[in-house]
């Protein structure tokens, strides 16, 4: 019957704007007919008051008809909801506390909840952009005596796996490098990855311009194809389309740029990066004849799975390979294994244990949020009995009276979803700018099936608790809901449910003011570990010599020689040295050595040693505290003379009860290697992390092993980022082409080592911060409506004599109740539950009974300062009014 | 929401449209006007409150089975005349066909009984 109804609607559109015209219709109608069946009494001779009267009678019931039929001609239901919406708004408007409570609740637990979610849901669970990348698997080097299980790979291992491997459709190797770019403005330094040929297509991504490599590329002489990224693209390229085919300078070598890369795609492992940056140019890496040979670890590998091969079969295989290897070359192999990891996985986890934390605490504010929107709708359920039995009693349906309620639910989810969608969007964006840079979490998207999911679990449950009590209401003995002052049974009930609710948000508040405050205690413990040297005051960058113009190590000696020369020169500069890798900002390299005079250890267990190739001024600049024996002398620094000062650790571990001034020991870092003196001990430095404890670490002078690119340090009177430029200049005259990179202080550094640990503390803080709110909210709920119900009681109390301070203790005693089981319950479900945060914790106990004490003393007195009000309240009470008010 | 049911022993809703429905056969009428033909042609066997009209005068319309129009009565009122429209007639003719069948069939039924 779709004409009819289409009929039918039209009808009433026709009149939507006409609904004054529609009623006086009908009245004239009614009235007509009325009058006609009047005057035909009359005509048979009723009389004329009689005639009116039997007219009436006859016609029925005028007003049910007339409403019946403007019934028809309008959108009932619809024009009922309006109603109720226009009903529900009065309520909300005449109780403004209760509304901008609730919706506040609801937007808190909303908007929260939702800004999480999205930030897990986009930095743990989207799918990475690569062709069925459940099958991408990291491949890893480990050494399990060194607790290693992210090891980048060796060359010659990779080789090997590769050609022997069938449980792998495909493999690819990586590592990450930066390229000078002198092409499209200043001479930049960009991190870019050398890679197999066959990477991308691995991956399953295709150029959006352009090609990928062939299979020859990078073959010697076949090298110098580059492609771009798409940011890159964008920002040195103006993304120009004609780019590609066009030859650019990197490195001071010419590159013909191949392809553009889609955005979003880059491949970035920390564990196995040498820059700690994504890149944003690709080169064919050139195999060399050398890399089949088994030395040294330093490329990162990905595989792709075969369809019909699992994970534990590949590892299975790996394992094989691994037996082969170690048969083949013990020297280099033994202790060593393979670890393969599915890449969603590996990418991720870094990030993983702090999302969750998060995930975790923002459930909790989500929880809490509900309990406290059920409170409050169930107090207003039970203070609108009477009216619910009004209602009832003058003939509201109980779906009529269900579907007033659900539409006043339905109001306050709408505005507090809207309230909470606007905050997570603000939120998103806040969180994004906390999010440690070593995190690599991107982009961001808002996740809306999380804002509606939360939305409805808010006001369900809301809705779920304010029902009951409503058809209790419409059901139960009207009489005794109507009668004044009647106190009904659901009332009692609801105020038990509502308590539970109180106890339940202490219980879950303290939870998450435990968690946060571990976290906190943590963070603080770790930012007061002394690093080993001074980090105030120190300014650091890299600068990176192309192998076209400096070619012979002398070069570089002389160039960094030079540069540090005029640097000292600066006005407020108090010292500068080089370094090629400075703590807290990379990976450092290390490798074996072994000790003159000493039996040579077993195969796998050989000691050893961090390198660190240093400036004459190095241990001054730093202001690393000297231990025993000198440092390097100007002429060592740049004469190859074979001596090395090592860390404490190094010395105590390896040379226990001995002198180590004098011994000598080999370190395997080149290709050939000289027993080298030591002539010094220096304090141990944290290079690894605040939270690590730090490994032998051998400093050698720079001209022992010279590298073309080098690291700045410069300890200056004030802010030392002021001399940046003064530094550009002196680059910039010995060279145009030269970039400076990784532009930092040393505090700056130290700062981003522990962002993780302050991210995460800061954020849970802040959501233990909201629920400490709501839950004192809820408790005042709870104590208030409880002082009011028992109003009366207070007055005759007080009529018969008691004082105030009775009546503050009594609601005192009751809020004392409440926070005590909330506490004593939330410090049982504190103590199961911190232990999941150990991972996270740094020199604090997840049981630490300083800070579980603390919270819930802190706990205690804020569920107390809820219950001031509600006591004054009570203390107030007038006898008389009380007493008369029934 | 459902309609309410109309009370029990008032008119069916069918009879009472079916009865409207021919009242207008003879041509367009105000509501007072099909009441007492109601009236007359089922000599008050039918007893309808008369209110009860209006509600199904305005369902009919509003299905299309009649059109409306306000107009001057007898009397030199102004009062609102329905008539049928294409398909009310055919609606008409349809369910005279129907309770034709079924009079029939009840009559048979109660004949043999």
């Amino acid at each position: 019957m779709f004409s009819e109804w289409q009929n039918k609607t039209w009808q009433r559109v026709k009149r939507l704007w006409k609904r004054s015209q529609l009623d006086r219709d009908l009245e004239e109608e009614v009235a007509f007919h009325l009058d006609m069946r009047e005057e035909k009494n009359r005509h048979m001779g009723i009389d004329v008051e009689e005639a009116r009267y039997a007219a009436r009678r006859q016609f029925g019931n005028a007003t049910n008809f007339k409403e019946r039929s403007h019934d028809m001609w309008t959108f009932k239901t619809f024009e009922e909801f309006l109603q109720d919406l226009r009903h529900s708004a009065r309520l909300l408007r005449y109780k403004p506390t209760f509304t901008a409570v609730a919706i506040l609740t609801l937007a808190v637990g909303i908007g929260s909840s939702t800004a999480v979610f999205s930030i897990v849901n986009s930095a743990l669970l989207r799918a990475l952009p690569y062709r069925q990348e459940q099958r991408v698997v990291m491949i890893w080097e480990t050494k399990p005596r060194e607790g290693r299980d992210h090891n980048v790979v060796s060359p010659a291992n990779f080789i090997y796996w590769k050609e022997h491997s069938t449980a792998f459709e495909q493999m690819a190797a990586f590592f990450d490098d930066t390229s000078t770019l002198t092409e499209g403005g200043d001479p930049e330094e960009i991190p870019s990855q050398g890679i197999s040929t066959n990477f991308f297509s691995l991956l399953g991504i295709s150029p959006i311009l352009g090609r990928d490599f062939s299979s020859d590329e990078g073959k010697p002489g076949h090298n110098h194809e580059v492609l771009l990224s798409y940011g890159l693209w964008k920002r040195r390229f103006g993304a120009d389309r004609s780019v590609v085919g066009k030859v650019i300078r990197l490195d001071g070598e010419s590159f013909l740029v191949v392809g553009v890369m889609p955005p979003g795609i880059t491949l970035f492992s920390p564990q196995g990066s040498l820059t700690g940056k994504a890149a944003q140019l690709w080169w064919p890496y050139g195999w060399k004849e050398q890399d089949g040979n088994p030395r040294g670890r330093w490329m990162t590998a990905v595989g792709r799975l075969k369809p019909s091969v699992s994970l534990a079969e590949a590892q299975a295989e790996m394992d094989g390979f691994v037996a082969s290897l170690t048969k083949m070359y013990p020297d280099f192999e033994t202790g060593w294994g393979v670890n393969l990891v599915p890449v969603h996985q590996d990418l991720s986890s870094a990030i993983r244990p702090t999302l969750l934390l998060l995930l975790g605490a923002v459930g909790f504010v989500l929880l809490i949020a509900c309990a406290n929107v059920s409170n409050l709708i169930l107090s207003r359920a039970s203070a609108r009995e009477r009216e619910i039995a009004v209602r009832s009693a003058l003939g509201a349906g109980r779906w009529r009276i269900a579907r007033q309620l659900l539409t006043e639910s339905l109001l306050l989810a709408l505005l507090g979803g809207a309230l909470g969608i606007l905050g997570a969007r603000w939120t998103i964006s806040a969180v994004v700018l906390l999010i440690p840079k070593d995190l690599h979490v991107s982009s961001i998207q808002m996740d809306w099936h999380m804002a509606v999911f939360a939305t409805v679990v808010s006001v369900m449950t809301g809705l779920a608790f304010g029902l009951t009590p409503a058809f209790d209401a419409a059901r139960t003995n009207l009489t005794e809901a109507l009668r004044e002052g009647g106190r009904s049974e659901t009332g009692i009930r609801g105020q038990r449910l509502r308590s539970v609710f109180a106890i339940a948000q202490i219980s879950l508040s303290l939870m998450l003011l435990a968690g946060a405050g571990l976290l906190q205690r943590s963070f603080v413990k770790l930012s007061s570990v002394d690093p080993g040297f001074t980090s105030k005051n120190v300014l650091t960058l890299r600068v990176s010599l192309p192998s076209t113009k400096y070619s012979k190590p002398n070069q570089y000696i002389d160039f960094f020689q030079q540069l540090l020369e005029q640097v000292r020169g600066l006005p407020g500069v108090r010292a500068a040295t080089i370094d090629n890798s400075f703590p807290l900002t990379g990976m450092t390299p290390g490798t074996d050595f072994d000790i003159a005079g000493k039996p040579s250890p077993a195969r796998g267990a050989e000691p050893l040693t961090q390198v660190q190739l240093v400036g004459s001024d190095f241990f001054r600049t730093m202001q690393i505290s000297l231990l025993k024996g000198r440092t390097f002398s100007d002429q060592e620094e740049t004469a190859e003379s074979h001596v090395v000062v090592v860390s404490e650790s190094l010395a105590r571990q390896y040379f226990p009860g001995e002198d180590p001034l004098g011994q000598k020991i080999r370190i395997d870092m080149k290709d050939h290697n000289d027993f080298s003196q030591i002539i010094g001990v220096v304090a141990d430095v944290k290079r690894d992390g605040l939270d690590k404890i730090p490994v032998p670490m051998s400093y050698w002078p720079q001209a022992e092993l010279p590298f073309s690119s080098m690291m700045l340090a410069v300890r200056t009177d004030s802010d030392p980022l002021a001399r940046v430029s003064a530094i550009r200049d002196i680059v910039h005259r010995m060279d145009p082409d030269l970039p400076l990179s990784d532009i930092a202080t040393m505090d700056q550094s130290l700062g981003e080592s522990v962002a993780r640990q302050q991210f995460g503390a800061v954020l849970v803080t802040i959501f233990a911060g909201i629920a400490l709110f709501l839950a004192a909210i809820g408790i005042y709920g709870v104590v208030s409506h409880t002082v009011s119900l028992r109003s009366r009681e207070f007055g005759i109390r007080m009529a018969l004599g008691a004082k105030g301070g009775d009546v503050w203790s009594l609601v005192f005693r009751h809020g004392f109740a409440l926070a005590g089981i909330g506490v004593l319950l939330g410090v049982v479900a504190t103590l199961a539950l911190t232990p999941l945060l150990r991972g996270l914790l740094f020199g604090v106990s997840s049981h630490d009974p300083e800070t579980i004490v603390i919270v819930a003393a802190f706990l205690m007195a804020v569920t107390l300062a809820a219950c001031l009000i509600p006591a004054y309240r009570a203390t107030r009470v007038d006898p008389i009014v009380a007493l008369r008010y029934d | 929401m459902k309609e309410k049911r109309e009370n029990p022993g008032e008119l069916l809703q069918g009879t009472l449209d079916l009865l409207i429905l021919k009242a207008l056969a003879r041509g367009a009428m105000h509501g007072y006007g099909v009441a007492e033909w109601i009236h007359q042609t089922s000599e008050d066997v039918l007893k309808v409150e008369e209110g009860a009209l209006y509600p199904a005068l305005h369902r009919l319309e509003l299905r299309g089975l009649l059109s409306a129009e306000w107009g001057i009565s007898d009397n030199n009122r102004r009062a609102k005349f329905y008539s049928l429209t294409a398909a009310g007639r055919k609606r008409l003719a349809h369910e005279t066909e129907f309770w034709r069948r079924m009079s029939g069939a009840v009559a048979r039924i109660l004949q043999t009984a």
